[in-house]
């Protein structure tokens, strides 16, 4: 394809959350919004690193954007990314991975910010301002690649 | 007389009866001769007798005059003094030096000797009265007043003499003035005072502090420890450490080695040493102690000594390790706590958030204006429990954490503000947030306290906003000095009655039922404001807006006072 469509606005974009609300408000305001063709939830943070490890065979089906949420059981947002770190390097190009949480703690947003996977910390709930925002800043990027 | 005995001569003959005239002449003759004979002898006699005299006489005359000659020159004065009637009868020049005064002022005052002596001493004069009338010799050393004013201590060694009843008739003496000797006796009496007092202060300070000192004589391997270093290793003065491997076995074992290595290390390369070890007492307790030592070196930059102290600092270690154990607690518990405080906060809100995502869907998805109502209030209450939460979350935070200063750049920090409020209000109108910053002196403040302050009171001029006034607005100005940094914040919003003002700080105080929060955000403000050692001030009237003006020194400022 010669020409990148502005809608939707990512192929594919992958919510990794272990509520279910949450999830819910994600995949409707993706949609609503056109913010990708394409919407992968996962409940879990291992199951969505063996989400992202089962497409190393078929690269074009990896996500472009991960919402990210910091609180989980098991393996927690800062734990899916020191393991994210050790996944091949083709497993991991071209994605943004957002933070999302409730966390008022500042050690959380330092922590998210610091890290080289993380582009962006972002105040929960998701709604039509931050979706709007979010595409606006990405809109650049997207039309690089 | 020669008549005389001539005429017994002339009798003695006659007794014997002369028969005749002619042998009467030979008589007379023979008794003239006899008479002229021992006459010449008598003669003689006196002639010779009259020479020795004379002798005699010139040698009394010249010792006379020596003595005399020594009496008037010598550096003593001797005098003698009659009794009962207390005269002076002779006194030697050399009173002049001693006393003063003049031999002259002696005889014209016979008292003056005994007036001269210090009043205090006199009593030395009169304690030796008994052996005075006894005829014994003494010595007495006392003071006198010298004309001049000063006092000169004097030695008098005094000589009574008897009569045949054994009364006291005189006395002679010799005095001689050792004020020198005296003075000298006096700084060497001092100095002893002094040092004997130094020392024992020295040792008093040592038994106070627990600390003991040694001194180490290299050449001749003397030492010297101070009193409480043997209380310390509670040990006899008579035997104490001969050696250093015997010094060693005071120390617990798993410490002698840094001991010796200290110690040794120190002779090698002259430079002072500390440590910190543990004794092993005999009935197996542990004393810590903390030493210090150093090197003297003679000129040459040879080792000649080396002293040292050691502390019994067990009591400190004690108040130390529990002091320690009890930040390590403290700071474990409350940065649990902070946790656990984030960790509740988060699990309060994440429910709420998530109410708050699916209510904007629901609002959006609907044109029902009924159902919008509903939602909004719905949504009103969660915001209203999420802020209530926030503020919980701030109060704790406030009252725990310790006051971190960093470099404050207000208008980065205001940005952030209106940021995160900029869709507070919601159903109302958007309030113009005016930000007037003068940051021309750094500022260094607790970024996190300064954000609640800001927060709270942006968020309550769009909060409480007035409806009936077009354009509202908050208006943050802030201004650094050197001293202090002045935040004030302005509103055209409804403002509060000046009854309320005294109460809006307090903890959960709401101005009226149509107040919104929580009632803890004014009083977190002034919590956060004190322990910046701030101060808080309102301005307001109702339906007139709000002026909040806080003051707040700098840190900067306090760590150059």
């Amino acid at each position: 394809m010669n020409q990148v469509p502005l809608n939707p606005f990512f192929k594919k974009v992958l919510v990794i959350d272990d509520s279910e609300t949450d999830r819910f408000v994600a995949r409707r305001l993706i949609q609503k919004y056109e913010f990708a063709e394409e919407i992968v939830v996962q409940e879990s943070a291992r199951k969505a690193l063996e989400y992202i490890r089962s497409l190393e065979s078929t690269p074009e089906q990896l996500p472009q954007f991960i919402f990210l949420d910091i609180r989980m059981p098991e393996i927690d947002g800062f734990g899916f990314l020191e393991l994210y770190k050790e996944l091949p390097e083709s497993l991991k190009v071209n994605c943004v991975i957002m933070m999302l949480s409730t966390s008022l703690d500042p050690e959380d947003h330092q922590r998210a910010e610091s890290n080289p996977y993380v582009s962006k910390f972002l105040n929960k709930p998701l709604d039509k301002e931050k979706m709007e925002e979010l595409k606006q800043e990405f809109s650049a990027k997207k039309h690089a690649a | 007389m020669y008549n005389k005995l001539l005429e017994r001569q002339l009798q003695k003959y006659l007794k014997e009866v002369p028969e005749n005239v002619a042998e009467l002449l030979n008589v007379i003759s023979a008794s003239y001769d006899h008479f002229e004979q021992d006459r010449l002898m008598l003669e003689r006699s006196i002639e010779l007798n009259s020479e020795e005299l004379l002798e005699l006489n010139r040698l009394q005359k010249k010792s006379s005059y020596e003595l005399k000659t020594l009496f008037e020159n010598i550096d003593d004065v001797f005098f003698s003094i009659s009794f009962p009637d207390f005269q002076l009868l002779q006194m030697s020049p050399a009173c002049k030096n001693i006393y003063g005064y003049q031999v002259s002022d002696f005889q014209n005052n016979s008292r003056l000797w005994y007036e001269s002596i210090v009043e205090e001493d006199k009593i030395i004069f009169d304690r030796n009265e008994k052996a005075m009338h006894t005829g014994v010799a003494f010595n007495i050393e006392y003071r006198i007043q010298h004309k001049e004013g000063l006092q000169r201590w004097v030695e008098t060694k005094i000589k009574p003499t008897l009569d045949e009843n054994n009364c006291l008739i005189r006395i002679d003496g010799v005095t001689s003035d050792i004020t020198p000797r005296k003075r000298a006796e006096e700084i060497i009496k001092t100095t002893n005072e002094n040092l004997k007092t130094s020392i024992d202060r020295l040792s008093e300070a040592q038994q106070i502090a627990h600390l003991g000192s040694w001194m180490l004589d290299v050449k001749t391997n003397t030492k010297v420890f101070s009193t409480e270093f043997y209380k310390i290793f509670e040990s006899s003065t008579s035997k104490f450490a001969e050696t250093l491997e015997e010094y060693l076995t005071y120390f617990h074992p798993d410490d002698r080695q840094m001991v010796s290595d200290a110690f040794n290390g120190a002779q090698k390369d002259h430079k002072p040493y500390h440590y910190e070890a543990r004794l092993l007492m005999k009935d197996g307790s542990i004393k810590n102690v903390s030493a210090n030592g150093k090197c003297i070196l003679d000129h040459n930059g040879e080792l000649i000594k080396m002293n040292g102290t050691i502390q019994d600092v067990t009591d400190q270690k004690k108040i130390e390790n529990a002091m320690e154990k009890n930040i390590v607690e403290l700071k474990k518990s409350n940065s649990e706590l902070d946790k656990f405080v984030y960790s509740v906060s988060h699990d309060l809100r994440a429910p709420l958030c998530s109410m708050l995502g699916v209510l904007e869907i629901a609002e959006d998805d609907t044109t029902d204006p009924l159902m919008i109502e509903y939602l909004k209030t719905l949504e009103g209450s969660v915001r209203k429990l999420d802020g209530f939460i926030a503020d919980i979350l701030d109060y704790s935070r406030n009252s725990r954490i310790e006051v971190r200063n960093e470099e404050i750049d207000f208008k980065e920090l205001l940005d952030d503000i209106a940021q995160n409020l900029k869709y507070m209000g919601n159903n109302k109108r958007v309030v113009d947030i005016k930000i007037n910053v003068n940051n021309s002196v750094p500022v260094y403040c607790d970024k996190t306290r300064l954000n609640i302050i800001l927060n709270n009171l942006v968020s309550n001029a769009i909060r409480y906003q007035n409806s009936q006034i077009p354009n509202p607005f908050v208006d943050i100005k802030i201004d650094t000095s050197d001293t202090e940094t002045d935040i004030i914040i302005r509103d055209n919003g409804i403002g509060i009655s000046k009854e309320f003002h005294d109460k809006i700080f307090d903890m959960f105080y709401r101005v009226s039922d149509e107040s919104i929060g929580s009632g803890l955000g004014l009083y977190i403000v002034k919590e956060a404001v004190t322990r910046l050692n701030g101060k808080i001030e309102v301005q307001s009237e109702t339906g007139d807006g709000c002026t909040f003006i806080i003051k707040i020194p700098n840190s900067n400022y306090l760590i150059y006072l």
